[in-house]
């Protein structure tokens, strides 16, 4: 019998003469607490190297909870591609940008008003799905560990493995194409200019 | 037998984890209707990923199948691959037009 991350978890905190579940609740209260502390941070920070360093802690907190509920190979990816290649890829971005702070010119009021239809709608989902959402049997099984996870990628979902590889392919070429330096595309880009000025304009004036 | 002197938890239950992720939506979403920084706007995007796979992994433990850890494994692949093109286009964007700022950018406005 393999033993249950949950389990677990109630023998690594038993020194603490909790009772093991209040210790599980707590952890979720403190993680919990610290991705949504962090998600505010990012939306309503105003430097965006302040806002991807928040975002990392709410990366973070999350593997955490990946961890808590028992899946310790998620949390381990979470923190290996999300926290360690995104965010640096982030973090890079914006600072070979070096953007200048620009003077906070307020949210216009367009933008507050669909921000606030989106806090409506997620707030009816809130109150109306979550409670909807059963609790099912206690889970004790480790569900997510690294054995069960490579036999339904490479069994079941092999057809969206596959095609994940090509994605990333094609993202590959995709930046290169995008981020090539515009030296090397001016030339066909200014004949085709010239040919468009020496075109007949009959079609554009029609309107 | 070691496991058996342990009482097994009542565990936290999947409704808290679902209204954990629907908040977190609930501010990704937010960030990517208040914000004007292009950057800003895909930390946001990532946010409701993350939500999202904060749900497909609690509704994994719920039933206990593996399933919805995979599919999280590839929300985090696309995201990675959506990041890399994204990241490309803000910077050319910025080579252009030396802002990212999404109000400045209105070309194909009609």
């Amino acid at each position: 019998m393999r033993a249950g991350s949950t389990a677990g978890f109630a023998r690594a905190t038993r020194w603490l003469k909790f009772p093991p579940n209040i210790m599980e609740k707590l952890a979720f209260a403190i993680l919990g607490s610290l991705a949504v502390f962090g998600a505010v941070n990012v939306v309503f920070r105003r430097n965006p190297v302040t806002a991807a360093l928040f975002l990392v802690t709410t990366f973070l907190a999350l593997a955490g909870l990946f961890v808590l509920m028992g899946s310790g190979f998620l949390g381990a990816i979470q923190v290996i591609v999300y926290a360690g290649a995104i965010m640096v890829l982030f973090l890079f971005v914006i600072m070979l940008l070096n953007l200048e702070r620009d003077p906070f010119k307020g949210f216009s009021p367009l933008r507050t008003l669909s921000s606030l239809i989106c806090v409506i709608l997620g707030v009816s989902a809130l109150v109306t799905l979550v409670p909807a959402s059963a609790s099912g049997p206690p889970p004790v099984e480790e569900f997510g560990d690294c054995v069960t996870v490579g036999r339904v990628l490479f069994e079941d979902a092999v057809l969206p493995f596959e095609a994940l590889s090509l994605l990333l392919l094609m993202a590959v070429v995709g930046v290169v194409v995008i981020a090539r330096s515009r030296h090397e595309r001016s030339a066909s880009v200014l004949t085709s200019r010239a040919e468009r000025a020496a075109r007949p304009r009959s079609l554009t004036e029609v309107s | 037998m070691l496991l058996a002197a342990v009482p097994t938890p009542a565990p936290v239950p999947t409704q808290w984890y679902v209204a954990l992720a629907t908040v977190l939506f609930i501010l990704g979403a937010m960030g990517f209707a208040l914000r004007r920084n292009s950057l800003v706007m895909f930390m946001s995007i990532e946010l409701m990923l993350n939500a999202a796979n904060l749900s497909f992994v609690a509704f994994a433990r719920e039933y206990h199948l593996a399933q919805g850890v995979v599919y999280a494994l590839l929300v985090i692949a696309v995201a990675a691959a959506e990041v890399a093109v994204g990241l490309a286009i803000i910077i050319a964007l910025f080579k252009l037009k030396q802002t990212v700022d999404v109000d400045d950018v209105r070309e194909l406005r009609g």
